[in-house]
């Protein structure tokens, strides 16, 4: 198996109002898996115990923001408004078919824009889990 | 890079620069011609490259700009302040690329003496510019 880097990296939002490739200009994407943990921790137990409960996550997504209202644009920006439902299709190695694809059904907490004096305008959205993350292999389509 | 060097050069040939030079053709990329009329400027690419910080190709280089003038520091510095009224805070016109960002960063100066024991005096400054691949 040979590595691969970020760059390879293929985005795709698919939102009510539009599926819109969100790679292109990325800077880093990243998804943090997470488990409810029930404690069952009782009696003489010396250490607490846990039933793991139901799957759950969070990622993030940091770009540079391009001028315009074109792909990467603000167009891309308010389908991932906050509070708007979606899912994320993502393809670390690319989009060719038969490579790696993760499917994050997903909530939007909004996009956050940096825009420091001296540097690039930046946008990072973070998103909730809303639904069971599945993965399957590219059919050489973004957001299928 | 050539379409850098040709940018900079033009945005060198505003009046207010060129009227404290021997004339227009008084700027120079890396080094002054031989026997060269003083007073100069002479720009060069001090370093920088590819920022590879995206899948968008940028550039992120350092520019030395500076003057040399036999008639005094202050002469030079007189040419230096116009180069960086052209350069400051302004933008270039890079053939096959956007420059979003271009502002001096470090200021320099020098004093050279010739073996006739004349004096040549540098200003100049490092501007720092990026530009994005259209």
């Amino acid at each position: 198996m040979a590595d691969f880097a970020g760059s390879a990296l293929v985005g795709a939002w698919v939102q009510a109002a539009a599926t819109t490739t969100i790679t292109g200009d990325h800077k880093s994407f990243t998804f943090t898996p997470s488990i409810n943990m029930i404690n069952k921790t009782a009696g003489a137990d010396q250490g607490a115990t846990y039933i793991p409960g139901v799957k759950d996550g969070t990622w993030t997504f940091n770009a540079n923001m391009q001028s315009g209202t074109a792909s990467g644009g603000t167009t891309t920006y308010s389908t991932l408004d906050e509070g708007n439902e979606g899912t994320l299709y993502v393809y670390p190695e690319g989009i060719t078919a038969g490579k790696t694809k993760y499917v994050y059904p997903s909530i939007s907490q909004g996009a956050a824009i940096s825009m420091p004096y001296d540097n690039v305008t930046e946008v990072t959205v973070n998103g909730q889990l809303n639904g069971l993350r599945t993965s399957g292999t590219s059919t050489g389509t973004a957001g299928a | 890079m050539n379409e850098l060097d040709t940018a900079i050069y033009s945005k060198l040939q505003g009046t207010a620069l060129t009227s404290l030079l021997p004339g227009t053709a008084s700027i120079y990329n890396l080094q002054a011609s031989d026997n060269a009329t003083f007073p100069y400027v002479v720009f060069s690419l001090h370093a920088g490259g590819d920022e590879n910080q995206t899948p968008k190709r940028r550039k992120n280089l350092l520019v030395y700009v500076r003057a040399y003038s036999k008639t005094s520091a202050l002469h030079a510095g007189s040419i230096d302040a116009q180069c960086d009224t052209l350069l400051h805070a302004g933008s270039l016109n890079v053939n096959g690329w956007t420059n979003f960002w271009l502002n001096r960063e470090q200021d320099l100066n020098m004093v050279e003496n010739l073996p006739s024991g004349e004096k040549v005096w540098m200003a100049g400054g490092i501007y720092r510019t990026r530009i994005e691949k259209n």
